[in-house]
């Protein structure tokens, strides 16, 4: 009897995982000095890519050719910002904001496709992000290059910062406990990622909503819930195996999830889902711009100058996702749950009732319920994206 | 390690912002031990805390912060 399709492929990209694994252990634990560890890796990881996301084709081999000279341009503009003491304001701007354009030029067009660039982009302004008040040595560009195109982060991070990456990547937390655990969190990943996930899809709108079928409001809520699920289970799995990877190599990446499930409201959800791309917005859009208001308008007006930020921060996801009326209808209905938080928990505080609103039990079950069907409700529109989809969706309910 | 005259300085702010009188802090006083620090009170706690000693604080700097003794050296280099 032959394997099913999903398995033969599972089964395919273990293997594929286990030679990268044991290769990257026979470099990462060789007595080399980092730096050529650093550049063995780098060339590693650049396979690594080749293999497990494009292909040899002249089209793929040209964008892989292409991402590997941003990185070195990119290297440039960091060395040159260390020159001036990771002081020089001009520099850090131009180094942050390179790879935003990149990634602004390449939404902005359909021709051109290619994988990893939005993950590339922000793991490059992060780390001049964090290079601003970095007091280790300067980044050679091998261990820059072996950083960026790491295999397990490289189509769909966590977005991790380059100092877990530089304190880890060098074989010393190689063991058996990591060896376990890592092993553990791919087999679980997979199972997420293949099974689950899949399973979940069956019910979203893309698949439950063209049976031919006209459907209930309920439903509506039912595909919105199934895709949370599937978005979850697939997101998740896949951080899952690339948590699991990296540790397996002993090398130490940013958690992307924390029980989004349990959230109780927005701010929480946020604080539980897709972590480091809410930190990462949260440290270079929504915190300085809020601190920018205060500093103009006074602490009166903080309240204002939150929501402001926060209406501001999901206009940026919406738009880093995509141009279609969905995503501003998703991240529109967040700003404005993340907003009516805020106000609501600030009256509570001022009563001094917060206190007393957290720690009961039934409050917290009936907000994480209403709070499940709400995002649930906002994943309907992520899913349909265009008008023409929602119109469709509308057009099928009775 | 901070000097105490710059963490009584930041009291009066601290109070303020957390609109509590009896709050008493020292160096290793985080986030978990105030009521009510959180993100966007951090954020108010900053521009409060620029405000008092006429300093600028970045967001990046702002993020790293773990206790209030930290955020006490940040201010005295900011001073020289």
């Amino acid at each position: 009897m032959e394997a099913s399709p999903l398995i033969s492929s599972t089964l395919r990209e273990l293997g594929w995982i286990a030679a990268y694994l044991a290769a990257s252990l026979i470099i990462l634990l060789s007595r080399q000095s980092y730096s050529r560890k650093q550049w063995l890796f780098a060339a590693l990881n650049i396979a690594g890519v080749l293999v497990f996301f494009l292909s040899t084709s002249r089209q793929d081999i040209f964008s892989l050719i292409f991402l590997l000279a941003i990185i070195v341009a990119h290297w440039g503009l960091l060395r040159l910002f260390n020159a001036s003491g990771n002081d020089s304001d001009r520099i850090y701007w131009i180094a942050f904001l390179f790879p935003v354009a990149l990634l602004a030029a390449f939404k902005s067009q359909s021709t051109l496709h290619m994988l990893g660039i939005s993950y590339l982009t922000f793991r490059m302004a992060q780390t001049v992000f964090e290079l601003r008040d970095y007091s280790g040595p300067n980044i050679a560009l091998g261990e820059y290059l072996a950083f960026l195109v790491f295999p397990p982060t490289f189509s769909a991070g966590p977005i991790s910062p380059f100092p877990y990456y530089r304190d880890t990547a060098n074989g010393a937390a190689v063991s058996r406990h990591n060896l376990g655990y890592g092993t553990l969190r791919v087999l679980v990943g997979y199972i997420k990622f293949r099974f689950l996930a899949t399973m979940a899809q069956q019910l979203t709108f893309t698949n439950l909503w063209s049976d031919g079928f006209r459907h209930g409001y309920g439903d509506f809520i039912v595909s919105g819930g199934a895709y949370y699920v599937y978005l979850y289970m697939n997101f998740s799995g896949y951080t899952d195996i690339a948590i699991g990877v990296s540790a397996i190599l002993g090398i130490r990446v940013k958690e992307n999830f924390a029980n989004p499930f349990l959230a109780r409201n927005i701010r929480d959800f946020w604080q539980r889902w897709h972590i480091s791309l809410t930190e990462f917005v949260r440290d270079v859009v929504f915190t300085p711009l809020s601190m920018t208001l205060l500093r103009w308008f006074g602490n009166r007006f903080s309240t204002v100058a939150i929501i402001v930020s926060a209406f501001a921060t999901f206009a940026v996801l919406a738009l880093w996702h995509g141009t279609e009326p969905g995503y501003f209808i998703f991240y529109g209905a967040r700003a404005t749950a993340f907003s009516v938080n805020v106000i609501a928990e600030n009256g509570l505080r001022k009563r001094k009732l917060l206190r007393d609103y957290m720690a009961n039990r039934w409050i917290a079950l009936a907000s994480r319920i209403i709070t499940f069907l709400f995002i649930s409700l906002t994943f309907a529109f992520f899913e349909l994206q265009s008008w023409t989809e929602i119109k469709k969706a509308f057009a099928l309910m009775t | 390690m901070a000097k105490p005259e710059t963490i009584a300085k930041m009291l009066p702010v601290f109070h303020e912002v957390f609109d509590d009188d009896t709050l008493v802090i020292a160096p290793a006083t985080s986030a978990k031990d105030v009521e009510g620090w959180d993100s966007l009170s951090h954020i108010r706690l900053m521009v409060a805390i620029e405000s008092a000693f006429e300093v600028r604080i970045r967001a990046s700097e702002a993020a790293k912060l773990n206790n209030v003794g930290e955020l006490a050296d940040l201010i005295e280099r900011k001073l020289g």
